[in-house]
């Protein structure tokens, strides 16, 4: 007992001791790092310029993050979706080894008895996840014009599907997605995003040259509404992955986590 | 404005390192993951004063999603540590 207080206080000791080295060493040298909205340091002078000034006229994107996210970058953004997959698909691979536990059936009174206690958390929640899937269509479809993107829209859809999920009482209205569907459609995500990155291959453009997708545009003005459309289409991409591979990682913990409820 | 909003910056930064200590010694392993929403919840306040608030956005979603897992993750060990 007495070995394990004089541990703890070591082991408080040294955090202490770590954080106010890291702490010192930051107010010893302010000089050295730039002031956060110093326009002139080095991070802002390479190519922030660029993109401010130009990402509206080339891209079409009024909100610039995403200009850069799925536009500039849209390369970045596939292998960050690949990251994904295959983050889930490891989840899989490693859980699948332990055997599922079985649940036993219940009625719905009987899931009624044992679910958090309370009717009022039900019908709240029957209410508030429809406003969510909701909202997650408005995150994923605006933008390019304001906050969000496909990232935040597929996990807004699986935290829906998720309250769903596990909350025991709930008649699951979502269905109940198998662990391995939920890995392919995380794979149909990015082969959406990859489909639309061959896509302007076939008239002359690059991979992921949303600017020559062969849906006819001449004009400066049409070229530019191309970008939207491919963004669209990428972030498509992204939101089926990132929501399948929540829900599949979600899945393969539940159905091998035994609940004493 | 009732607070400058430096004043709000150092005030939140302070609150994460105090989460982060109380995370690292607590033994009540349900009652720390909701702590740690506490902590994704002052990062994005910290973010929207940076002016990132897609990157606040994204951690409001995210802090959610963290602590379901964790509270199913805890479900299937016991509650308390050593």
């Amino acid at each position: 007992m007495n070995m394990d207080r004089n541990k703890d206080r070591k082991k408080i000791v040294g955090v202490f001791f770590v954080i106010a080295v890291v702490i010192g060493v930051f107010f010893l040298f302010p000089d050295l790092l730039p002031a956060v909205d110093d326009a002139k340091a080095p991070v802002h002078t390479y190519l922030s310029d660029y993109y401010i000034e130009n990402s509206l006229e080339d891209t079409g994107a009024h909100n610039m993050v995403t200009a850069v996210l799925a536009d500039y970058r849209g390369f970045d953004t596939l292998f960050e979706t690949c990251v994904m997959f295959l983050a889930g698909v490891t989840a899989l691979m490693v859980l699948s080894t332990t055997a599922k536990v079985t649940k036993p059936e219940r009625s719905r009174k009987e899931r009624l008895q044992i679910s958090f206690g309370s009717t009022v958390l039900d019908i709240a929640f029957r209410i508030i996840v429809p406003v969510i899937v909701i909202y997650a269509f408005y995150v994923l479809v605006h933008g390019e014009l304001s906050l969000g993107g496909g990232f935040q829209a597929g996990a807004l859809l699986a935290i829906a599907y998720m309250i769903d999920r596990i909350i025991p009482s709930f008649n699951s209205s979502l269905g109940n997605l198998k662990e391995e569907t939920a890995a392919v459609i995380a794979g149909v995500g990015v082969f959406i995003y990859i489909l639309t990155g061959l896509l302007p291959m076939a008239g002359s453009g690059n991979f992921l040259e949303y600017g020559k997708l062969p849906f006819g545009a001449d004009t400066a003005e049409q070229i530019r509404q191309l970008h939207g459309t491919g963004i669209l289409l990428i972030e498509i991409g992204v939101v089926v992955c990132v929501m399948a591979t929540i829900i599949n990682i979600l899945e393969v913990v539940l159905e091998r986590t035994e609940f004493d409820d | 404005m009732l607070m400058s909003p430096i004043l709000l910056e150092g005030a939140f930064l302070l609150l994460l390192i105090a989460i982060t200590i109380v995370i690292i010694f607590g033994k009540d392993l349900l009652a720390l993951t909701i702590i740690y929403c506490a902590f994704s919840f002052s990062a994005m306040i910290l973010y929207i004063l940076a002016g990132a608030a897609d990157v606040a956005f994204t951690e409001a979603v995210i802090g959610v999603i963290s602590t379901v897992y964790f509270i199913i993750a805890i479900k299937s060990i016991s509650r308390r540590c050593k």
